[in-house]
C-alpha cells in the first residue's frame, strides 16, 4: 500500500508491505513539486492531471506496483473549527447545531461542502462535548479520487496531517494520557503546532518565526488558553535561554532538516526533544536521513498497520 | 479511526489514541528495551535488494570539498603576503593606488556638487511633468466618460428631502402595488429638541444597545420553528450570551476589578463602578456608578427572543461637542446607505406627541440589519433610541426603530 503526503511544494511517500506477517516499509522518500496546491484550485480541471502526475512520479520511485493508496493532506486547506455542544442535545439536533454554528462562523453556503464532526474523547468538561469540525468541498474529493484513479491507484482514505502526527506520537509510545504535550512540525516557512491534553488534540495552530525569534500566530483553533505562555516559552527556546520554564509536560519537534537546524542545538532540556518516528518501524533502509520530516506520513502508515496487523 | 476526508460526513464517534501497541507490530523503543531486556526484538527480515548495490557508498561520495577549498584560500593568502613582504607586488600596488587617486580627483573636481544636483533635480521634475501631461492630455476626463465609468450611487432616500425641511415631517411607505415606488406623505412641522443633561446617558445607551444587538443578530439562528428544539435554543441563547459577555468584558477591561459580570443560562448582568478606565469606549460610559445593563434571552416555542433593557441610575454632566443639523438631514444620512431595505418611515403619525419620534422599519437578512445598526452606532450621535424591536420570519429580520432626533446646543 502506498501512503502519499501532499504539502505545498513537497510530496512525501511511503510503501508499506506485508512481509511474512510483519509490517515493513519498503520505500520512503520525497520529491519537490512546483504544483500549487492552493484550495482555490480544486474547481479547476487540471488539478486532477497534476495529482495524477505526482502519483505517477511516486509509482516510478517504488519497485513493484501497488494498487491501494492513502493520502495525507494539510488541514489548513479547509475551514476547520473546534466546537462545543451540550451533551443533552439529541444526536440529530446536535449535528444540526454543529452544522449551523460552523456555517455561521465561516459564512458557508448550504451544500457547498461536506461537514464532518469528529468527537474528541479526552477533553471533557461537565455536560459539554468537544468536536473537531472540518468542511470538505466535493471538488476536492473528486480531484483526488480521479487523480489517483488515472494513475492506476485506488485511493481508499484521506487523512489530516495534524491527526496523523498525533497518531504517530501514540504509535511510538510517546502519547501519555496524563501529560500535556506540544507537537511542533516545521515545514518550509510555516510551523504547525498541536496541543494534546489527556491523549487528545485540543488545539491546532500555524505560526511563523520572524527576525529576532519573534513568533507570529497565523491560525489558532481550539483551546489555547495559555497561548501567551507557550509563545514566551518557544521564544526563549529559540533564543537559547537555558532558564526556561515549560508550560507543557513535553514538547516534541519534527520536520524538514533545514528548519530543524535552528531548533536542534537548543534541544538539551529534558522536556524538549526531536521526534524520530523511524525507530518505531521496520525499514528497508534503516538509516533514513532526517526521518523526522516523515512524522505525519508515518503516522498515517501506523494507522494502516493498526488496521491490517492488529493482533486482536 | 480518524476522519476520512474522502468518505466521512456528519457526526463521527469518539476515537481514542491507543496508549500501547502490540510489540510484534512495531519495534520497541529504548525505554521498553531497558524495561524488558529479556524479550527478543524482532529483527528486520532479509530481503533481496531489488536494485544493484551501488559501486560507491554514500560516505565515500561525501568528500570533504569544503576543507580543500578553505585550505586553498589560506595557501593563496600566505603566498600573497610573502610576495608583498618581499616587494615583488610593489608595481601592482602602485597601479591600484594611482587608480584610486584618480577617482578621488574626479570627485574633488566637482566642487560645485550641490549645483549639479539641483540641475539634475530640475531635469527630473521636468521629465515627470512631461510624462504627466502626456498621460492626462490637455484637460481632465470628459464628463460623459466620467459618468459612464463612475456613475454616482443613489444614496438619497428622498431626492427632494432638502426641499422639505420647512415642513419637517414626512411619512414614506412602499407602494401597495409593489413597484418599489415610495409613497411620501407630509406632516405638520415639529420642534427639534435640544437635549438636556439627563438625556446623555440615554444617548450613549442607544449606541450601547445597538452595538450589542447588532452582534447578537448575527449570532441568532435563522428561525425554523419546527427544527430547533427547546433545549437547543436554550443552548444557543446561552452561547450568544457567552459571546456577548466576552465582548462586554473586553470593552470594560478584563482586569478591571470594579466590573462585575454575572451570567446564567438566561441572564447577563454587567456592573462597574470605575468608569474612568472605560470612558474612551463611549458606548459603556453610562455604566458609571451603579448602572446596569440587563440582557435577557428566552427560548420559546421555536423562537429565539432577546430583549435588551437599560436601566439608568446615573447623572452625568454634558460632555458632547457641537453637532448641528436638522431632522431631515440626519434622517437622510441615517437611512441613505440602506434605502433598498427601508420599507417605511413614519414621523409622528398616531402617537400625538410633541417631540419628533421617528419610526423606521427595515427588512433584510441579519447581516444587513447588523450593518445598519453598526453604521448608526458608529457614525451618528444625534438621536436617542426610544424603542428597538426585531421580528424574525424565516431568515428575514424586520427592524423597527423609534428614534428621537436631537440637536446639540453650541453654547452648552
Amino acid at each position: 500500500m502506498i501512503v502519499a503526503q501532499f504539502t505545498d511544494g513537497l510530496v512525501r511517500y511511503a510503501q508499506l508491505v506485508d512481509y511474512q506477517g510483519l509490517p515493513y516499509i519498503e520505500a520512503l522518500g520525497n520529491f519537490q513539486t512546483p504544483i500549487d496546491m492552493n484550495p482555490s484550485r480544486w474547481m479547476r480541471t487540471n488539478i486532477r492531471y497534476e495529482i495524477t502526475e505526482m502519483v505517477e512520479t511516486i509509482k516510478s520511485k517504488v519497485d513493484f506496483p501497488d494498487r491501494q493508496a492513502v493520502a495525507v493532506v494539510e488541514g489548513k486547506w479547509f475551514p476547520h473549527l473546534f466546537q462545543k455542544v451540550d451533551s443533552e442535545l439529541p444526536l440529530e439536533d446536535r449535528e444540526k447545531f454543529l452544522d449551523w454554528q460552523f456555517r455561521e462562523t465561516y459564512d458557508l453556503a448550504p451544500d457547498s461542502a461536506h461537514i464532518v464532526h469528529q468527537r474528541l474523547s479526552g477533553h471533557f468538561i461537565g455536560s459539554q462535548l468537544n468536536y473537531f469540525s472540518i468542511a470538505i468541498p466535493e471538488e476536492f474529493r473528486q480531484a483526488f479520487s480521479v487523480g489517483f484513479d488515472k494513475a492506476g491507484l485506488t485511493l481508499t482514505r484521506i487523512e489530516l496531517d495534524a491527526f496523523a502526527a498525533a497518531d504517530m506520537l501514540s504509535y511510538a509510545g510517546n502519547m501519555r494520557h496524563l501529560e500535556r504535550i506540544l507537537l511542533i512540525g516545521c515545514e518550509a516557512v510555516e510551523y504547525h503546532m498541536n496541543l494534546i491534553e489527556k491523549g487528545e488534540i485540543v488545539g491546532i495552530a500555524d505560526f511563523t518565526i520572524g527576525h529576532n525569534s519573534e513568533i507570529g500566530i497565523d491560525v489558532l483553533r481550539g483551546d489555547w488558553s495559555d497561548i501567551d505562555r507557550i509563545i514566551i516559552f518557544l521564544q526563549t527556546l529559540l533564543k537559547g535561554n537555558p532558564r526556561r520554564t515549560s508550560p507543557v509536560d513535553h514538547t516534541y519537534i519534527y520536520g524538514r532538516p533545514l528548519e530543524l537546524d535552528r531548533w536542534e542545538r537548543l534541544l538539551k532540556g529534558p522536556e524538549v526533544s526531536l521526534f524520530n518516528p523511524a525507530q518505531a518501524f521496520h525499514l528497508r533502509e534503516p538509516k533514513v536521513r532526517n526521518s523526522s520530516q516523515y512524522t505525519e506520513l508515518l503516522g498515517t502508515t501506523s494507522n494502516l498497520i493498526r488496521m491490517r496487523f492488529n493482533e486482536d | 479511526m480518524r476522519i476520512d476526508l474522502l468518505h466521512d460526513k456528519g457526526l463521527l464517534d469518539a476515537y481514542e489514541f491507543p496508549e500501547r501497541v502490540a510489540p510484534t507490530i512495531r519495534p520497541e523503543t529504548d525505554i521498553e528495551k531497558t524495561a524488558r531486556e529479556h524479550t527478543p526484538v524482532p529483527k528486520a527480515p532479509q530481503v533481496q535488494p531489488a536494485r544493484p548495490t551501488p559501486l560507491f557508498s554514500v560516505e565515500a561520495q561525501q568528500s570533504p570539498k569544503g576543507l580543500f577549498i578553505v585550505l586553498g584560500i589560506l595557501a593563496v593568502i600566505i603566498i600573497l603576503g610573502f610576495l608583498f613582504k618581499k616587494g615583488t607586488l610593489d608595481p601592482v600596488v602602485s597601479t591600484i593606488a594611482k587608480i584610486a587617486t584618480k577617482t578621488d580627483t574626479i570627485a574633488t573636481d566637482t566642487n560645485n556638487l550641490s549645483t549639479l544636483l539641483r540641475e539634475l533635480d530640475s531635469i527630473e521634475a521636468a521629465r515627470i511633468q512631461d510624462s504627466l501631461s502626456a498621460l492626462l492630455g490637455d484637460s481632465v476626463l470628459p464628463q460623459d466618460i466620467f459618468e459612464q465609468f463612475l456613475p454616482l450611487a443613489s444614496t438619497h432616500v428622498f431626492p427632494d428631502s432638502e426641499m422639505l425641511t420647512d415642513n419637517d415631517s414626512v411619512n414614506a411607505e412602499d407602494s401597495p402595488t409593489g413597484d418599489g415606488v415610495a409613497i411620501i406623505t407630509e406632516f405638520p412641522t415639529e420642534e427639534i429638541e435640544t437635549p438636556t443633561d439627563s438625556d446623555v446617558p440615554a444617548l450613549v445607551a442607544t449606541k450601547n444597545d445597538q452595538m450589542a444587538l447588532s452582534d447578537t443578530i448575527v449570532q441568532s439562528p435563522p428561525v425554523q420553528a419546527k427544527e430547533y428544539s427547546k433545549t437547543e435554543l436554550e443552548f444557543i441563547a446561552n452561547a450568544t450570551m457567552l459571546k456577548l459577555a466576552s465582548q462586554l468584558l473586553e470593552i470594560v477591561g478584563i482586569g478591571n476589578s470594579d466590573a462585575k459580570l454575572s451570567l446564567n443560562r438566561e441572564k447577563l448582568e454587567l456592573e462597574t463602578k470605575n468608569p474612568s478606565q472605560i470612558s474612551r469606549d463611549a458606548i459603556f460610559v453610562t455604566l458609571k456608578n451603579v448602572s446596569t445593563i440587563n440582557l435577557n434571552s428566552t427560548a420559546q416555542a421555536g423562537r429565539f427572543i432577546l430583549t435588551c433593557n437599560y436601566e439608568n441610575k446615573t447623572d452625568l454632566p454634558l460632555q458632547f461637542g457641537v453637532n448641528a443639523g436638522d431632522v431631515y438631514h440626519n434622517l437622510d444620512g441615517l437611512v441613505g446607505s440602506f434605502e433598498h431595505y427601508l420599507s417605511k418611515i413614519t414621523i409622528d403619525v398616531n402617537r400625538n406627541v410633541d417631540n419628533n419620534p421617528v419610526k423606521m422599519v427595515f427588512a433584510g437578512n441579519r447581516f444587513i440589519i447588523r450593518s445598519i445598526l453598526q453604521n448608526w452606532a458608529e457614525f451618528h450621535s444625534n438621536y436617542i433610541l426610544e424603542n428597538l424591536s426585531l421580528q424574525q420570519q424565516s431568515d428575514a429580520i424586520t427592524l423597527i426603530a423609534d428614534l428621537k432626533f436631537i440637536q446639540f446646543d453650541a453654547d452648552k
